[in-house]
This record gives C-alpha cells, sequence and structure tokens, in this order.
C-alpha cells in the first residue's frame, strides 16, 4: 500500500546560467550569499493505492513524475506531506541499476541486490531466473558500459521484478525496449499486479497506461491536474498536449 | 527507505526501514536518526560496501598492465620521492632508520589524506546511485575505507621489508600496532565522512584540500623528527600523536607514551565522532542537493 498525503517537495540545487565570473564571484563572496536556486518539482500531491492496484502517472517532461517516485522510494525526503508505504519495494528508477558501469552486468546485478537489502545469498538464488529473462547471454560477463539502452532497461527490470516485490515502482523502464520485449514486460508486470502488489507506472506511452493501469494521475509542473479513470484522464492529457489520438501516441515511441 | 525517515508504525514489525514491511517517510529535519535501526542497517549492508569497495577497484584497475601491483608501488615511490626530497634540502642523505622513520609516517598519512580525497567524490560523484536507491550513504565512504584499509595493510608488508633493511629489529611491541590500527582506521572514517558532508554543501571543499594535506604533511613528524620547536604541534595538531604513536611502535619498539596515547585517542574519538554525527544528521538531506 501507498499512501502519499499532501506532499510537496523541493530541490534546492547550486545553479549558474552563465559560467561564474570572477567579478560576480567574488561580489557573492562578499555578500556571503550562495547561489541557490529552489526547484518546486511536486507541489501538494495526494492519492493512494491499494494492494493489487496499479496507478499511472503521466505528464510532460519536467512535469515531476520521477521526483515523486523517488520520493515514493524513499529516496528523496518530503519537504511537506508523508508518505506511509507498507511492503517490500522494489524499484526501477530510470537506469536502477548500473552502480558502476566498468563492471560486469553480473557484478551490477549482485550490487544493486545487496543495496536494496537483500542477502548474498538471496540474489544468488534469484540470479540464474533473472539472467534468463533478461536474455542478455554472454553479455552478462561484459562490462556495463558496452551495452545498448535497451539492454540496460532489460536488466533493469529483469532485476527488480524478480525480487518479488510488494511494490513495484518502474519509472520509464521500457521506453528504450524493443516490441518483444515491452510485451513480456507488460505480461510480468500484471502478473506482479495480480499478486496483491502495489505498482506505480511512469510511462510517456499511453497505451500501455490506459491498459495497465486502474487510475491516472495526470501531473502538471509538479501538481496534480487531474485525476481519475485511465481512460478520461488520458484524453483530456491529450487534448492539452494537442495531440489527439493517433496511432502514435497509442504506440510508446 | 532512507534512514530515520522512516519509523515502524505496526507493533512488531521488522524495523527494517530500507526494504521493510511499514514505513513513514516525512520532511527532513537535521537529526541523528534513531541508531540502533541505523547501525543495524549498516551493517546488514556490509557486504554491498564490500562488493562495492572490490568493483571500484577493479575497474580503477581495469586497464593497467600491473593492476593490483600498484598497490605495493605506489607507496614505495611516493617515499623514495620524499626520501630523495628531504636528502636535497637537508644536504645529504640521511641513515636508513630515518627512512623507516618517513615511510612508517608516511604509510599512515597517506591513508588518512586519501580518505579525505576520496571522501570528498563519494557521495557528490555518486548521482544516480543516490538518486536512484535507497540505502544508507554511509555506505559510500565506508566503501572507500574499506579499499584505503586493504592497502594500508599491504604497504605494512613493505614497511616491514624496509624495517628489517634498516636494521630494526621485530620487538613484541609491534603487537602494539594491531590496536593502533584500529584508532588510525576510526580517524580515517571520520575525516572522509566530514568532507563527504562537507562538499555537498560547499563545493569548494574539493579545492580546498590538496592545500590542505600538503600543509597538514608538513605539520606531521613525517619528514622531520620532533624537535623543541615543532612541540606545539604535539596536541593542537589532531594527527600528530597519531603519528608519532606508531612511529614509537614500529621504529623505537615501545609502547606509546601515556602522553601520546591519551592525546591520540581523544583527537580520534573526536574527529570520528564528529565525522560520523554530521554525515549521519544530514544524509537524508543529500539526495536534494546533488
Ligand atoms: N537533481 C535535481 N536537482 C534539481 N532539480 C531537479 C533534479 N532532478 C529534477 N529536477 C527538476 O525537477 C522537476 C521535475 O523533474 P522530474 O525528473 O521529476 O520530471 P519527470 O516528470 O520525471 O520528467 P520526464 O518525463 O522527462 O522524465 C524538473 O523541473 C527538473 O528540472
Ligand atoms: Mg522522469
Amino acid at each position: 500500500m501507498i499512501s502519499v498525503r499532501d506532499v510537496s517537495i523541493t530541490y534546492k540545487t547550486t545553479f549558474e546560467k552563465a559560467p561564474p565570473s570572477f567579478r560576480k564571484s567574488v561580489v557573492r563572496m562578499g555578500r556571503g550569499s550562495r547561489n541557490i536556486r529552489l526547484v518546486e518539482a511536486v507541489r501538494n500531491v495526494s492519492f493512494e493505492v491499494y494492494p493489487g492496484q496499479t496507478l499511472g502517472l503521466i505528464g510532460r517532461n519536467g512535469a515531476g513524475k520521477s521526483t515523486l517516485v523517488r520520493a515514493i522510494a524513499g529516496i528523496l525526503p518530503p519537504t511537506k506531506g508523508e508518505i506511509e508505504t507498507r511492503g517490500r519495494m522494489g524499484t526501477l528508477l530510470a537506469l536502477g541499476v548500473g552502480f558502476n558501469r566498468e563492471i560486469s552486468g553480473r557484478d551490477n546485478v549482485i550490487l544493486g541486490g545487496l543495496a536494496n537489502g537483500y542477502t548474498r545469498d538471496e540474489i544468488e538464488a534469484k540470479y540464474q531466473e533473472i539472467a534468463d529473462w533478461s536474455e542478455l547471454g554472454d553479455f552478462l560477463e561484459m562490462p556495463m558500459r558496452t551495452y545498448s539502452s535497451g539492454m540496460f532497461g532489460r536488466l533493469a527490470f529483469s532485476v527488480a521484478v524478480h525480487l518479488d516485490p510488494d511494490i513495484l515502482l518502474v519509472d520509464e523502464a521500457l521506453s528504450a525496449g524493443d516490441a518483444a520485449f515491452r510485451e513480456k514486460a507488460q505480461a510480468k508486470m500484471e502478473n506482479v499486479a495480480k499478486n496483491a502488489g502495489a505498482m506505480v507506472l511512469v510511462s510517456h506511452g499511453l497505451g500501455i497506461v490506459r491498459e495497465m493501469c486502474d487510475y491516472v494521475v495526470w501531473l502538471e509542473q509538479g501538481e496534480v491536474m487531474m485525476a481519475g479513470d485511465p481512460t478520461d484522464v488520458i484524453i483530456a492529457y491529450e487534448e492539452n498536449q494537442g495531440v489527439t489520438e493517433t496511432t502514435i501516441t497509442r504506440e510508446d515511441i | 527507505m532512507a534512514a530515520g525517515t522512516s519509523t515502524p508504525d505496526v507493533a512488531g514489525a521488522p524495523s527494517d526501514p530500507f526494504g521493510g514491511v511499514s514505513t513513514i517517510s516525512k520532511p527532513y529535519r537535521a537529526g541523528v536518526p534513531p541508531l540502533v535501526p541505523y547501525f543495524k542497517e549498516l551493517w546488514a549492508r556490509r557486504q554491498f560496501a564490500r562488493e562495492m569497495a572490490r568493483s571500484t577497484m577493479r575497474a580503477s584497475y581495469a586497464d593497467t598492465l600491473l593492476g593490483r601491483v600498484w598497490d605495493l608501488l605506489n607507496p614505495v615511490f611516493t617515499g623514495m620521492i620524499f626520501y630523495l626530497l628531504v636528502a636535497v634540502i637537508s644536504g645529504g642523505l640521511k641513515e636508513a632508520d630515518f627512512f623507516a622513520w618517513l615511510m612508517s609516517g608516511l604509510f599512515v598519512f597517506t591513508f588518512v589524506s586519501t580518505a579525505m580525497t576520496d571522501g570528498v567524490k563519494s557521495i557528490v560523484q555518486a548521482g544516480g546511485i543516490i538518486l536512484n536507491t535507497p540505502f544508507p550513504k554511509a555506505l559510500l565512504p565506508l566503501s572507500n575505507i574499506w579499499i584505503e584499509l586493504q592497502r594500508f595493510l599491504l604497504s605494512m608488508i613493505i614497511l616491514f621489508g624496509i624495517c628489517l633493511w634498516a636494521g630494526i629489529t621485530p620487538s613484541v611491541a609491534w603487537f602494539v600496532a594491531i590496536p593502533w590500527i584500529v584508532i588510525i582506521t576510526l580517524f580515517a572514517i571520520g575525516c572522509s565522512m566530514m568532507m563527504a558532508c562537507a562538499q555537498v554543501y560547499f563545493r569548494d571543499a574539493g579545492q580546498l584540500i590538496p592545500y590542505i594535506l600538503r600543509l597538514w604533511l608538513y605539520a606531521c613528524p613525517i619528514l622531520w623528527l620532533p624537535m623543541k620547536e615543532t612541540q606545539f604541534l604535539t596536541y593542537t595538531n589532531p594527527l600528530y600523536c597519531v603519528i608519532l604513536g606508531f612511529d614509537e611502535i614500529i621504529i623505537k619498539g615501545q609502547v606509546p607514551s601515556l602522553a601520546t596515547t591519551g592525546a591520540a585517542l581523544a583527537w580520534t574519538l573526536a574527529v570520528f565522532i564528529f565525522g560520523v554525527w554530521v554525515f549521519m544528521s544530514r544524509e537524508r538531506d543529500f539526495a536534494i542537493r546533488i
């Protein structure tokens, strides 16, 4: 179960529009101020996801979807509000594995599992299944810098779904996959969702969102623009975006 | 979930804040997370720190011909260069046991200084990991320390060789080196966590470090022997007694004096506790500042 109650998240980032000039730096130092920019990525968002349900998060680039998912995963603390989760988390954030691009896929799988709190034995036991499902074959022994983005996605997805999560967070993981992989991944996600898991799916592929989700939240500049039945929200979103229902938006590109 | 964000709210539920049964994530306030669950979590993931260290090390030597032999060669080369420097400055080669003195101090200093230079990078350059995986961030500087400790222990083999060559006879007091290495390691952990945290808030820290380290090297009894003029450094330089004690054990074959041991212990505990405290009380804030 995931419960997001009135959550706002603000990034504090040091950011310079132009490369810092020497004079500006001295002036700034004199004032004792540093250039901290606040980015309000998520504002007053609330929703609940119950076991067996799948929530879709849609919105334009930079709307705050990834930020919200990171907060649910417990990575970013909310600036305001609170988030409650029950169950073991499986996170599949954009490029979730890939600790070290210099080491092999296999080592990355183990490292990723250990970071997520699984024991070595648990991961070793699952490894064969993960490897087979990803269909990467010999590439698993190669450094991850030699992987294509789709191969990256395959491995990340395979790890996330095979570690038996109660809550599955999927952010943009399918975008680089080929048709065969996407079909397989969708079946797998439906399976996880059926096994009483709660799932949050972030995707620009509106087709898959409509098919899989019970409930859709549309974020716009960090705020909930609309929430409710997938078909209604997606139609409104498409109209807002100025694209009408075409095969292009239906197929995940 | 991130440490301290989360309090198990089901009575009797396993308190595994990172993968666990029930967690509530609340706004960040500067403050130390509950210590027992935090350290439990950290301990549970010690394998991760080790694996991380192993893969970092493997990656850093990936394309070199000599691979891990560099772990042995690096300290030897550095030692010889400093020995030459001292010989040039003082106008003549010094005795063999001065070389041993220089090397033993230098090895300790290198442990601490690499802990700081790697520590500075450990959080800020970890970027992707921190934004995509919930885990206790302390594992990142700790995995660096694990690498440095291994290198330090390897350099002890060289030091042993140098001692034999310099005519220093092995002594029973050398066993005291074992608890002393624990002290050095705690000191390094404290420094590394302090720098890791400092870099998140002030990106200037990384620029300053090389100068601080060089100055610090000159302020330690490594390139020179303690004399009257340097006495003021004994208790004001945090690393002074840590290095001096190690030298006394290895070179003189003595158990360090009470004053030296006391000062080394006091500074180490201060540095360790302060470093771990600032790190832990701030680590939840790291993710939104990267
Ligand atoms: N590490 C960061 N530091 C500062 N600001 C950030 C950071 N990450 C994201 N942002 C900002 O937060 C806002 C939301 O970003 P987020 O990544 O959540 O968008 P998104 O909805 O996932 O977009 P996309 O569809 O492109 O993946 C954006 O304005 C972005 O610039
Ligand atoms: Mg995103």
